[in-house]
């Protein structure tokens, strides 16, 4: 398949391997955070840390947008679902997301109409062939997902369908990307940031990490080559003393962004004053709601909601996950109480979520990896 | 995916997936976007496209 066969050659990958062994300083221990789910995904599923030095450490941020949905957003969907003719739409990951009072699956089951989509505008499909019914888009995702929700709204609104309206929780990638930097229990070597994003926002927003915390950052594609390239540009640019945004998927990620994106954002989205993010709390600025021009689509003013705050189950780490304190595995309930079957937290919901990714394709390769080890001591 | 058809206006394209699976893919982020061009799409919008294979680089 072009674009994909090519980036995925083991041949090449073993020779960046050899790359990044030789450029890696042997006496130092690297920390680099891949911020974007979907990073993590490819890294467990085609190994990729295993090519790696033991001294390279990936860490896993909090760029799963599934992932960092609090229970209560949860809760207010669930309520919204319940309400008299209502169709509730969402992506297949959200309904698996166990808030205060259980699932939107669990939901479904009870009674509630929930329906999967594939994006925003399938909803406005089943709006438009629902008149008598009130359809709501249940919106999560970072800047990539959020100008198609814009542009449904935008052909919503043009085609005059008013029984069609969206809960919007999407989330901007660079707030918690700070915090995660103020963090006092983190220390991080560089990033791999989160090409997808990029098509949208482009290099720009990311600069600050470098110049402000003197850290590097490589934009990077999703094929294990990528990734592994990535790697080896943040390395090298380590080595050589440098600091710079450096971007690896030229062939998606416009150095300026999408300026369309920008617009059509900007156009139909506001910064919430603040937010709450599974694990990280409240981040200030760190999502988008309808702008008033479009109150009318708004789900949160449609419909009223309980919009409680609810606290994670004591045993959950996502947060510690999200934040890349600790790794998959360390967390009291992974793979035990915690299955991609009964997920208790979100991690281990999405398939970019850390711990389903881990439990799906890393745990079997580090168990081997470890057994020499063991069966030597 | 790759482009199937693209309507009169330019706004929706039909595109096939590599399962053969067919979806509309809003077209507003990436003017320009013919049949048989490849599209990354992201919750049904293209966000970057590449001509296709036969076509001009």
């Amino acid at each position: 398949v072009r674009f994909v066969d090519e980036f995925r050659n083991a041949e090449l990958g073993a020779r960046l391997a050899d790359q990044i062994a030789a450029v890696a300083d042997t006496d130092r221990h690297y920390k680099i955070m891949e911020v974007c789910g979907g990073h993590t995904h490819t890294i467990y599923r085609y190994g990729v840390a295993d090519l790696l030095p033991s001294n390279v450490e990936l860490v896993h941020g909090p760029g799963c947008p599934v992932c960092v949905i609090p229970m209560g957003r949860v809760d207010d969907a669930i309520a919204i679902a319940k309400q008299p003719r209502v169709i509730l739409t969402c992506f297949g990951d959200m309904m698996r997301v166990p808030g205060g009072t259980g699932s939107l699956t669990e939901a479904k089951a009870a009674g509630a109409d929930v329906r999967m989509v594939y994006s925003p505008l399938d909803a406005l499909r089943i709006a438009q062939a629902n008149r008598d019914r009130e359809v709501v888009f249940f919106a999560v995702g970072f800047e990539t997902t959020a100008p198609s929700t814009a542009l449904t709204i935008l052909r919503a609104q043009a085609e005059r369908v008013s029984n069609f309206s969206v809960y919007s929780n999407h989330v901007t990638i660079v707030p918690p990307i700070r915090a995660l930097l103020e963090s006092p229990d983190l220390r991080l070597d560089a990033f791999i940031g989160p090409g997808h994003v990029c098509t949208v926002v482009g290099a720009r927003p990311f600069h600050f990490i470098a110049s402000e915390y003197g850290k590097p950052v490589v934009i990077s594609g999703f094929e294990p080559l990528d990734v592994l390239q990535s790697a080896y540009m943040i390395l090298r640019q380590l080595a050589e003393g440098r600091c710079e945004v450096e971007n690896q998927y030229t062939r998606v990620v416009p150095t300026e962004g999408n300026a369309a994106a920008f617009r059509v954002l900007a156009d139909v989205f506001e910064l919430r004053p603040h937010f709450e993010w599974r694990g990280l709390g409240f981040i200030s600025q760190s999502a988008l709601k309808l702008s008033a021009r479009y109150a009318e689509f708004d789900a949160e003013l449609r419909f009223a909601v309980p919009g409680v705050r609810v606290a994670d189950p004591k045993a959950c780490q996502c947060g510690e996950v999200l934040k890349g304190v600790i790794k998959p595995w360390e967390c009291k309930v992974f793979g035990t109480a915690c299955t991609p079957e009964h997920p208790i937290g979100t991690c281990m919901v999405s398939s970019e979520g850390a711990c389903a990714a881990y439990y799906n394709f890393g745990r079997l390769a580090r168990r081997t990896r470890e057994r020499p080890a063991e069966m030597a001591s | 995916m790759r482009v199937v058809s693209v309507d009169a206006v330019g706004a929706i394209a039909v595109c096939v997936d590599d399962a053969a699976r067919r979806s509309e893919v809003m077209l507003a982020l990436t003017p320009g976007v013919k049949p048989g061009d490849e599209v990354l799409v992201h919750a049904g919008v293209a966000l970057s496209f590449a001509p296709s294979a036969g076509g001009p680089s």
